[in-house]
């Protein structure tokens, strides 16, 4: 035992039905996982103590809300059935691949229920779930006492595992002479005396066998079998369940042979439709490859005559008609090892090389491995194989041959010619012997040599893992979408102008107290004393503003995260995204925020108490001799190198780094806005003096350009936040993805119309006629109860099927590593491309590692490393790579294999996965079987039918049919998700720099109330006035807008994204931002309007 | 009777309390935001 | 203890040029002197009395107060000469709104460093002395403008200058607070035996002082008996 607290499980990825009562599909889930448990899974006493007497399932959730069932309502269950011969092998079971459950649904586990959520594999969605007693489904499946996941919560056993593993876990099995006598009992002796009678061995036992296993008595009792043998079959024999035994372990176990100084033999054996000679033929019989040491203990040695090419040595049985002379040409007939779709035959010659003695001593029927269906059937003519097989060929010598010698070979070739003929991807050989050294085995050794075989085998490599899931889980989370540089990026400017608007509102502040300062100062204060004295008052207001703005934040927080999910494209993000408010990031907020408001405060102080006195006294405004005192060329000159700094950042090497990407953008946004806050300085400093003098509108320009000037610091801070809000939100604008309208071979759909993936896998592919008949008799079998409905469905899709194409690809499972998905894809999803979709070609590429004319091609080289495509923002965003790079994977033996990416799509359908040639795929992945993942090319206009077809016609295997352009559309849209999120802190700056020209133009007014009194005394209409201010602030948000843009096209120009741009939804933008910044001022001013100034310049 | 400098900046500050109310409005905005944005970025 | 002027010019640069606003100016006064100066507005006296009291810095001079130069000292240096050897008065009294009358009498004294219970004491000795005896506590704007401006007054006294500073003391009172204040003045002067100058424009006012002087162009001068 593993563990004491080691729960044993079944957990399967499945598909749930419902079906009616004339056992039609009602409703399905088609990536459900089956989760089958005992009792001791369940924490839960209460549920423990339910579970054990379950006859039926409970449903999470997720699954009940998808199947829309409640509890007593029964689901059928739909599971790939487990074949220990792989089924693409000739003798693999491609008839029967499903397997069915009908369950009763005793209970749905709410979504507070812990055990509801249960998941092995990050990912967004929580799955539907069925639970299920762990011993119903391994009846079910003929896997009793088997399991395929072991769920423990302590870390570190992966060791103690290995340790308990045996041979028959790695589906091997190591038989010697006494295992061999004790399975013929245990196979035949059925009243278990030890003694097998005629009545329970006629027929099984070769007839040739029996006198060689019978004792002085006649009968064949245990010791005699023994007898025979220990010393006629003194060998132990490695074979394998699944029929071959893999390259590597066969490899692992000759090297150990070696080593232990014994001799090995490997032995392949197949089956051929014909042996035929002239017009002599035998059907169905059995061929061996052998090499030298077997051929040595048969006394031939196949290399002697090199002088004839493939040779072939035929059993010497007499009623063989085949009486070939040595050189004859023979011909074979057999079926390919690997099949997809239908058996294909091949047929061979050989030249005759001679007879094998029929000596039944020698060659032994243990040559072949069992396999039902063949070797334990009574006759040939009950032979049940999984191939095409035609029992009326059969003739009486065949079946004599049969009650003879059974499975005896009736043909030997080398084995090496063997291998190379039926050897596949699953294998080469069928067992392997082990023969011992002069004095035989030594004691123990059977012991022994299973003991470092065992230790040599590394479980990792067929796939027994122990996998840390709490790591994953943690590292998939953290390395996911990281989008929190661009975020804080974006973020930087509205923190500038919110900074920017707590020193313009400090400065306002103040400079209404200018005469107090001044008091204080001419009572003898120091500057320091009144700026330390206005440090503290700022400081006790930022307290008290950072903590209130502490709780603001969260909300802030909650607000743009619920604006996320409501702009994400599904409801995924709903379920996970919750906001986590750590205090540790609270605290660096206080700090970061205090700081940078203190600094602000202080800053506008300092600058204050160095004015003269008398001016504050007389209640003067500040005019800050920070930068404007400086001469306006100066200024040119700063802002002139600014500018060329942040150009001179665009053309710095482009990277596939994101943070270096944001540094660029913003760096070059940044400096170019800074740039044009100076230039705005200089022209300030020019226009003071100008005359305002002329008529009409060009007096009032002058008018509002010199009162602009008027107090520069004011007008620069004012420009520097609409700017900054500018920037926001037109910067954002040009990465607008607008769904590619175009559907066309050469886009991102590549001309497809739907995306089918399936559960479980179509062995034959849904390629061509055969594939329509498949989905035809899929829509058949959903209709079992119904056969008039199913008529109806059948003949209405055959219709629209006509003109359908279907590409079929291989499909290894792993993470989705789309934008859709926030935790990164630790194993992506990997697809095996088919020569036919190759030479087809089709879909955008942005860019490819080499130029050609099919850049599909580029998927057939595989050197040094194995060319991959995949969709170019997965590549940016998801798995942080770029186009030539390396990628690692693991292959199906958990090697890691090396991938370059060659080619990458624009807005294709394949943000999910990864792309490689089909044979490459086979090579990495020789276990995967049958296809999952088809492209369907069909007329669009009975688009919604041929959808249906598939979904109904491929129920059984648990299809999910996509539309591609939904597909596509659904991409895009996240990542205008996150745009929209970004264009809404835009929005926020924008208020933001609008408050703060409100502020400005309040006070403005309420300085110059005396100077606009004066010009109404003059003669001006109270319309002027308002026209005169509104004028001047109108100007002030044209300039800080008008930087803003140009600072944000700056940054934009030199990306891909600039050509695509949408000129006219900008131009609409900036004229909305304006018209905006103009209402708050006629706002601001509408509310004065009736203030007497003429009063107020009296009053002066 | 007492009165230090301590009083003198909370009576001024008390005092004018409507243009300080604008500062602290102008840092909840700031402290907000960089809050907001460390939060969200997490 | 004496006061030394010599040859104070200040110049405004504006953008036409220079202005000059004071151009010359000399003057000597003993302790227990003191002194009216007139003349008509932009002549130039507001801005002497500033430059005396270290509120503003003249293009070229010299003055000496007690051997201080105040032109010559650093910012801080000036900060407590303007805090302990000078008080001001201005026409407008300047009271922090946000504190009472007692506490805008004892501002200088937070500012400089002085003994707090006594300087308590000498703070309400002062405003019995200027007749506030009753209204300590109040705020100034619920005093009269007679009673701000006796309320700046002996703020102005409450860290004991050589220099008693008044500009237009007067300007926003009516006649007789006017008389009141500048006769206030005159005691306090006497009690506290400092030098005390004062700018007006009133030549009713300026007849209580022993000394008339007359500001015009920049140039300070005698007043003659008959103006």
């Amino acid at each position: 035992m593993i563990d004491k607290n080691a729960i044993p499980a079944i957990i399967l990825k499945a598909t749930i039905q419902v079906r009616d009562d004339q056992d039609c599909l009602v409703t399905q889930i088609s990536s459900a996982q089956v989760v089958a448990v005992p009792e001791e899974f369940w924490k839960d006493e209460v549920k423990s103590a339910q579970w054990k007497n379950l006859k039926g399932a409970w449903l999470n959730n997720q699954a009940a809300m998808g199947l829309k069932i409640s509890e007593k309502q029964n689901v059928v269950l739909r599971i790939e059935k487990p074949s220990a011969i792989p089924r693409e092998s000739f003798l693999g079971n491609r008839e029967d691949v499903v397997d069915s459950m009908t369950l009763e649904v005793e209970k749905v586990l709410d979504r507070s229920d812990k055990y509801a959520s249960f998941n092995l594999f990050p990912g967004m969605d929580v799955p539907s779930t069925i639970f299920v007693p762990l011993q119903l489904v391994q009846e079910k499946l003929g896997v009793t006492y088997k399991i395929n996941s072991i769920l423990s919560g302590k870390s570190g056993l992966q060791d103690k595992f290995r340790s308990l593993l045996t041979l028959s876990d790695y589906e091997l099995t190591f038989k010697g002479p006494e295992e061999r006598t004790l399975d013929l009992f245990a196979k035949f002796d059925r009243d278990k005396n030890q003694v097998l009678e005629k009545r329970e061995y006629q027929g099984k036992i070769p007839a040739k066998l029996v006198p060689l296993l019978q004792s002085q008595s006649g009968a064949i009792d245990l010791e005699s079998v023994r007898k025979f043998f220990h010393s006629n079959r003194n060998y132990y024999s490695i074979e394998s369940s699944q029929m071959l035994v893999s390259p590597n372990l066969a490899q692992k176990a000759g090297n150990l042979i070696q080593e232990m100084g014994l001799q090995s033999s490997q032995i392949m054996v197949y089956l051929a439709n014909n042996i035929q000679e002239k017009d002599n033929i035998v059907p169905y019989s059995v061929i061996a490859g052998i090499d030298s040491t077997l051929q040595g203990k048969l006394g031939v040695n196949f290399a002697a005559n090199e002088r004839f090419g493939q040779r072939i040595w035929f059993l010497d049985w007499n009623e063989s008609p085949l009486k070939p002379a040595i050189g004859d040409t023979v011909g074979l007939e057999y079926f390919l090892p690997e099949v997809v779709g239908k058996p294909i035959e091949k047929k061979d010659s050989f030249q005759f090389a001679g007879y094998i003695p029929a000596d039944i001593k020698l060659v032994d029927p243990e040559i072949t491995p069992d396999f039902p269906g063949i070797t334990d059937k009574l006759t040939l003519d009950s032979w049940n194989p999984p191939f095409p097989y035609d029992n009326k060929r059969i003739k009486p010598r065949d079946e004599k041959y049969w009650q003879d010698f059974r499975s005896v070979p009736k043909a030997f070739i080398d084995i090496d010619v063997a291998k190379n003929l039926w050897g596949s991807r699953f294998g080469k050989i069928t067992s392997i012997r082990v023969y011992p050294a002069n004095a035989g085995f030594p004691s123990g050794f059977a012991a022994d040599f299973q003991a470092r075989l065992l230790n040599s085998i590394d479980p990792s490599s067929v796939g027994f893992v122990f996998q840390d899931l709490r790591a994953r889980f943690q590292q998939s989370s953290q390395s996911g979408t990281d989008f929190s540089g661009l975020f804080v990026g974006f973020s930087f400017f509205l923190i500038l102008s919110a900074l920017i608007l707590v020193a313009l509102l400090f400065r306002l502040h103040l400079e209404r107290r200018a005469s107090q300062v001044g008091t204080v100062l001419a009572l003898g204060a120091t500057q320091k004393q009144v700026a330390s004295l206005l440090l503290r008052e700022g400081q006790l207001v930022a307290g008290l503003g950072v903590l209130l703005g502490l709780g603001v934040a969260c909300v802030y927080a909650i607000g743009l995260l619920q604006y996320l999910k409501s702009y994400w494209p599904d409801n995924s993000l709903q379920q996970i995204l919750k906001l986590h408010i750590p205090f540790s990031t609270l605290c660096l907020g206080f700090i970061l925020a205090f700081l940078m408001s203190v600094a602000a405060i202080f800053r506008t102080s300092r600058t204050l108490v160095k004015t003269s006195i008398m001016t504050l006294i007389k209640g003067g405004y500040l005019d800050s001799t920070v930068m404007v005192s400086k001469k306006p060329l100066l200024l040119l000159i700063n802002g002139l190198l600014l500018l060329l700094l942040g150009l001179g950042m665009l053309f710095l090497p482009s990277s596939q780094d994101h943070e270096l990407k944001a540094l660029k953008f913003f760096g070059a946004g940044g400096l170019a806005l800074t740039s044009g806050l100076f230039f705005l300085g200089a022209f300030l400093r020019y226009v003071q003096k100008i005359m305002v003098f002329g008529n009409g509108l060009d007096g009032l320009i002058r008018l509002s350009l010199r009162n602009m000037a008027r107090n520069k610091t004011r007008s620069l801070l004012t420009a520097g936040l609409l700017s900054s809000a500018a920037f926001l939100i037109i910067a954002v604008e040009p990465f607008r993805k607008e769904a590619d309208v175009n559907t066309g071979k050469n886009s991102g759909t590549g001309g497809f119309n739907l995306v089918v993936e399936t559960n479980i896998p179509v062995l034959s592919g849904l390629d061509g006629p055969s594939g329509i008949e498949t989905i035809l008799d899929g829509v058949q079998k959903s209709n079992r109860g119904n056969p008039q409905r199913a008529g109806q469905q059948v003949d209405r899709f055959k219709k629209v099927l006509k003109g359908v194409q279907v590409y079929s690809l291989r499909f290894n499972p792993g993470d989705d590593a789309s934008c859709l998905n926030l935790f990164a894809p630790s194993k992506p999803r990997i697809l095996g491309v088919p020569n036919s979709l190759q030479q087809r070609g089709g879909f955008l590429f942005s860019a490819t590692s080499e130029a050609k004319e099919n850049p599909w091609n580029l998927l057939d080289s595989s050197n040094p490393l194995v060319n991959a495509f995949v969709e170019k923002n997965t590549l940016e965003w998801m798995i942080h790579s770029g186009l030539g790079k390396d990628y690692k994977i693991q292959d199906g033996f958990g090697k890691n294999q090396l991938l370059k990416f060659a080619g990458l799509f624009q807005g294709s359908i394949f943000q999910s996965e990864i792309l490689i040639g089909e044979s490459q795929f086979l090579k990495f992945f020789p276990q995967q079987q049958g296809y999952q993942y088809f492209l369907i090319d069909a007329v669009s206009n009975d688009l919604s039918e041929i959808e249906e077809a598939f979904k109904i016609g491929l129920s059984d295997y648990g299809a999910k049919v996509s539309k591609s352009k939904d597909l596509v559309e659904r991409f895009a849209s996240v990542e205008n998700a996150y745009l929209s999120m970004f264009q809404g802190l835009g929005t926020i700056g924008l208020l933001i720099g609008t408050m703060g020209v409100a502020a400005v133009l309040a006070r403005s007014v309420w300085e110059r109330r005396s100077e606009l009194g004066l010009l109404s005394a003059l003669g001006f209409t109270q319309g002027d006035v308002v026209l005169v201010m509104l004028m001047e602030h109108a100007l002030l948000l044209f300039l800080g807008l008008g930087i803003g843009t140009l600072a944000a096209l700056v940054s934009v120009l030199p990306l891909e994204q600039a050509t695509s741009t949408r000129w006219g939804v900008l131009a609409l933008l900036q004229a909305g931002m304006f018209f905006f910044g103009l209402m708050v001022c006629v706002a601001s001013l509408w509310s004065i309007r009736s203030d007497n100034f003429v009063a107020a310049m009296r009053k002066e | 009777m007492s009165f230090s400098l301590e009083q003198f900046v909370v009576k001024t500050a008390r005092f004018h309390l409507k243009g300080n109310l604008a500062v602290l409005m102008g840092v909840v905005i700031a402290t907000a935001s960089l809050t907001g944005a460390l939060l969200v970025g997490d | 203890m004496t006061l030394q002027v010599r040859q104070i010019r200040k110049e405004f640069i504006t953008r036409s040029g220079s202005l000059p606003v004071l151009c010359g100016i000399d003057l000597d006064l003993d302790s227990d002197k003191s002194l009216a100066i007139m003349g008509q507005s932009g002549s130039g006296k507001s801005t002497f009395l500033h430059v005396l009291g270290g509120l503003d810095k003249p293009s070229s001079g010299k003055i000496l107060l007690d051997g201080l130069d105040p032109l010559a000292m650093s910012e801080t240096d000036l900060a407590h000469y303007r805090n302990q050897k000078v008080g001001f008065v201005f026409q407008d009294h300047h009271l922090l709104p946000q504190c009472t009358v007692l506490e805008n009498v004892l501002l200088p004294s937070l500012l400089g460093a002085m003994p707090k219970n006594e300087v308590i004491q000498l703070a309400k000795d002062l405003l019995a002395r200027v007749g506030l005896e009753n209204r300590m506590d109040h705020m100034p704007s619920e005093l009269s403008g007679g009673e701000r401006q006796r309320a700046a007054v002996a703020r102005a006294l409450i860290m004991r200058p050589r220099l008693l500073l008044a500009d237009e003391p007067t300007g926003n009172l009516d006649k007789r607070n006017a008389e009141n204040i500048m006769r206030l003045l005159l005691k306090l002067h006497e009690e506290e035996k400092n030098i005390l100058i004062v700018v007006t424009h009133s030549v009713d006012l300026a007849k209580l002082f022993p000394r008339v002087m007359a500001m015009d162009d920049g140039i300070l001068a005698e007043a003659l008996s008959s103006n």
